[in-house]
């Protein structure tokens, strides 16, 4: 996709954000007017924002995780994610989350309705040798899908944290097959699935997150999917939370900077002030280096090279790894770098900061759930650990 | 792993002199901590974390999510009947312990802060904001307001009526400039107070009051009309005045418990007697007050990330990843570690700062400032130690990383207070070693 191409999706995100995610906030709760959510999705998927599996629908292509970015990259879903982010984290958490449920199901060549993805379990730390193989040493995956005496198959097990935006009618279940990853799509009537809403959290209100209890639902209520490992995924996840937590900084400076100008303190425009500027240009330059870092860590992400190897076994090409090692990096310090600015944002802001009104502390709550969602920070850090010594070849990158 | 490589088992094979200087004792930080207090604020400690655990601790959440709908006044009165709301004065008027104004006057007051925010931060302020409201009274040396309005106020609560009183600075155009002396100067007050016979008419608007929308008795601070902060008053107001009126309850992060709320002046007539300390001397008062509250504010902040840590601690031992509990994994025990050092040092310099004869600038604004950074380091290094367990309200964390982040802003932003660390550090209390020694060789 050439660079007009983007500019105009990124225009079209813009213009959504401002006609569509503004008035969502405009009334008196931490969140925002949530019964308009379902609306909003349904306008953001003819305005072609949000993906669908199905062929027909407007975002099949270059909805975010779209077909498109198979063959071109995650560069246009991961700047058209920030701009939405801008308006709403929230709101670009739901498009995200359905993007990659589209993805998933697209993929494997199915085409339901609205997918959420569930990967991660209760008890499972992630590392590389079970993002290759669930079956490695010291990798436990609980949810598996079990042939019976009579020669059925039965899924069943625990997935937690299953991000999954309004109307999602199903879930792409990641299990352990007999020697291999294999996926599942699972409706959410099925029976034996049981949905556990997770329960209030800090930021993201827009997305619910739910855990899943799998108690033996027969081969009759699920379609098996290709059988993939979840490396794909997990760069499409963390390149996307890196983008939608950016997103989110830069809009939280905007609105430092500008109050910076109108407040009047200590007898002059508190941007005036050092206090002020050593807060804003802290931020400024942490949200720069987020920026770069997610270009580069998109630049890594290339086309075809992050395709997930077929079978779901083996370590995966280099530049598989090279990808993933390369989003989790950048999602544990675009992550980090952000909570921090946005909460020196907020300290511009002072006690206004602190008010719902004023729309910062939203940001900051949801800048901090972006942080510890989809794995901590210190599991990637562990995983970062043992990345050894393919070390991303990104500056060589760089010089194309 | 082999017992006698353990510290409690090593020390077993010790003779009897070497294991009296080994001390494994198994009691908690707490404990150790509180046995190093003496008797009566050992005592004070152990009552106000019972009243915590029973009082406070049950409604944290539930007033977390709804704060419009809960009623503070009920645990106020709970504390009252304890004697936890009156004391700025010894009996028979109020719990005004002598040992601690003889000893560490505002260790009490950290004590009691810390236990209640552990608990909850928003219902711990909404206690401790009622004697932020009665500070003014006390420290400005008005026998009038000390034996006269402190002791009809504390009379009521201990007939058992919710007297909360609340301390009203905060103005919509001046939140940092009533907060430090550059600012003051050029404040654009918006409260103004003109003198009539036999009295005041003020007209203005206060905001962001802890405890503005509950309290009866509010201390609040006015101009003269055409003057600036300098010519600031400190007048007693209560809610039956005609004029004054509550106006928006904020919507807030954190501390959501505690109401913090506009105040409304509408031509508000105060007679003289409610003057409190001499025309004009409001800003010295409400100077002395900051001085009073921030090493308590720098309480808050300890508490709230006490109760982090506590709920981090137990849900790294209670979850469990394969066959073990979190807490046995070293990456989660380095970061706990982390945790625990951070609240100690916190608690170490909090009550340094309570033990000074009295409390003066620097050590106020040094507690605070320091322990509200770090109280925010320490909840969202809980919320990113649990992952997205933290972000689930129900496992406290996050409510508690909400709750510190405005004691970062509250009582003077953490900015505010660095200045005023270096105003008194480079002014007249500055001591310098090349110039200690010029002046000893001359």
């Amino acid at each position: 996709m050439d660079r007009s191409a983007v500019d105009a999706f990124l225009e079209t995100a813009r213009r959504f954000a401002a006609r569509e995610i503004a008035p969502m906030l405009e009334v008196e709760d931490r969140d925002g007017d949530l019964s308009k959510i379902p609306a909003l999705l349904q306008m953001a998927e003819q305005a072609g924002i949000l993906a669908g599996a199905d062929p027909d629908s407007p975002g099949h292509e270059f909805g975010v995780w779209g077909k498109a970015a198979d063959a071109d990259g995650p560069l246009a879903s991961v700047l058209v994610l920030a701009e939405l982010a801008r308006g709403c984290a929230g709101v670009a958490s739901a498009v995200h989350f359905a993007g990659l449920g589209a993805r998933e199901l697209d993929n494997a060549g199915s085409k339901a309705g609205r997918a959420a993805v569930a990967l991660f379990e209760p008890e499972w730390r992630l590392t590389w040798t079970g993002v290759d193989d669930p079956h490695m040493p010291g990798v436990s995956i609980c949810t598996s899908i079990v042939k019976e005496k009579n020669g059925d198959s039965v899924l069943q097990g625990r997935k937690a944290f299953v991000y999954a935006p309004p109307g999602t009618e199903g879930f792409v279940v990641y299990a352990a097959g007999s020697d291999q990853w294999e996926r599942c799509y699972v409706s959410a009537d099925a029976k034996g699935l049981a949905i556990e809403d997770a329960g209030q959290r800090t930021g993201l209100a827009v997305c619910a997150c739910s855990h899943l209890k799998i108690d033996d639902v027969p081969s009759s209520m699920f379609t098996g999917l290709p059988a993939v490992n979840p490396s794909s995924f997990l760069i499409r996840l963390w390149l996307g939370i890196s983008a939608i937590a950016l997103g989110n900084a830069q809009a939280a400076l905007v609105s430092a900077r500008q109050y910076a100008r109108e407040r009047y303190q200590g007898g002059d425009e508190i941007h005036r002030h050092a206090a002020v500027r050593l807060l804003v240009g802290d931020a400024g330059s942490r949200v720069s280096a987020a920026r770069a870092h997610l270009l580069s860590a998109v630049e890594t992400a290339d086309p075809g090279s992050t395709s997930a190897p077929e079978g779901g076994k083996g370590r995966g090409n280099a530049a598989v790894r090279e990808a993933l090692i390369s989003a989790a990096a950048a999602k544990l310090r675009i992550g980090t770098d952000c909570v921090q600015a946005v909460t020196d944002c907020l300290q511009v802001l002072g006690g206004y900061g602190y008010m719902e009104d004023y729309r910062m502390e939203k940001r900051l709550r949801d800048a901090l759930t972006l942080q510890s969602m989809c794995v901590r920070p210190d599991d990637l850090r562990l995983l970062l650990a043992e990345s050894g010594e393919e070390e991303p070849q990104t500056v060589e990158r760089g010089r194309r | 792993m082999k017992a006698e490589l353990t510290p409690y088992g090593s020390r077993s094979r010790l003779g009897r002199l070497g294991r009296i200087s080994f001390d494994t004792k198994p009691i908690s930080l707490w404990d150790r901590d509180t046995a190093t207090l003496p008797y009566p604020f050992r005592r004070m400690r152990r009552a106000f974390r019972d009243f915590a655990r029973q009082q406070i601790a049950p409604h944290a959440l539930a007033a977390d999510v709804d704060p419009h709908s809960f009623d503070v006044k009920p645990l106020f009165l709970e504390a009252a009947k304890r004697g936890y709301t009156t004391m700025f004065l010894p009996r028979p008027w109020g719990n005004l312990s002598l040992y601690s104004v003889a000893t560490a006057m505002l260790l009490p007051a950290a004590l009691r802060m810390e236990e209640f925010c552990a608990a909850c931060g928003g219902l711990g302020l909404a206690l401790g904001a009622h004697d932020l409201g009665i500070a003014p009274l006390f420290v400005s040396g008005d026998t009038k307001a000390l034996l006269g309005w402190l002791r009809k106020i504390y009379a009521e609560i201990k007939s058992g009526q919710p007297s909360i009183c609340a301390f009203a600075i905060t103005e919509p155009g001046a939140g940092s400039d009533v907060e430090e002396t550059d600012g003051a100067e050029s404040a654009k007050l918006g409260t103004f107070a003109r003198r009539e016979k036999g009295g005041w008419r003020i007209s203005g608007r206060k905001v962001f009051i802890s405890d503005g929308g509950v309290a009866k008795w509010v201390t609040l601070f006015s101009a003269q009309e055409g003057k600036g902060a300098e010519s600031w008053t400190c007048f007693l107001l209560d809610k039956s005045m005609p004029g004054f009126s509550v106006g928006r309850r904020e919507r807030k992060m954190g501390q959501r418990a505690s109401d913090a709320s506009e105040l409304i002046l509408e031509d508000v007539f105060v007679p003289d007697d409610r003057v409190i300390g001499p025309v004009g001397a409001g800003w010295g008062i409400n100077r002395n007050v900051l001085n009073y509250s921030r090493p308590v504010v720098g309480a808050i902040a300890l508490g709230i990330a006490r109760g982090a840590l506590e709920h981090a601690l137990e849900f790294c031992d209670t979850a469990r990843l394969g066959n073990r509990p979190l807490s046995a994994y070293q990456d989660v025990q380095i970061r706990l570690a982390d945790l625990i050092a951070k609240v100690q040092a916190m608690r170490a310099l909090v009550w340094h700062s309570t033990r000074y004869r009295l409390p003066f600038q620097a050590a106020g604004a040094i507690a605070k400032s320091y322990c509200a950074d770090t109280a925010w380091e320490v909840c969202t290094a809980a919320v990113e130690l649990l992952g997205d367990h933290g972000t689930l309200h129900g496992n406290f964390v996050e409510k508690a990383a909400r709750d510190a982040r405005l004691t970062q802003i509250y009582e003077g932003t953490n900015q505010i207070n660095r200045l005023a660390v270096i105003e008194s550090q480079t002014g007249p209390e500055a001591e310098f070693p090349s110039l200690q020694l010029a002046q000893g060789s001359g």
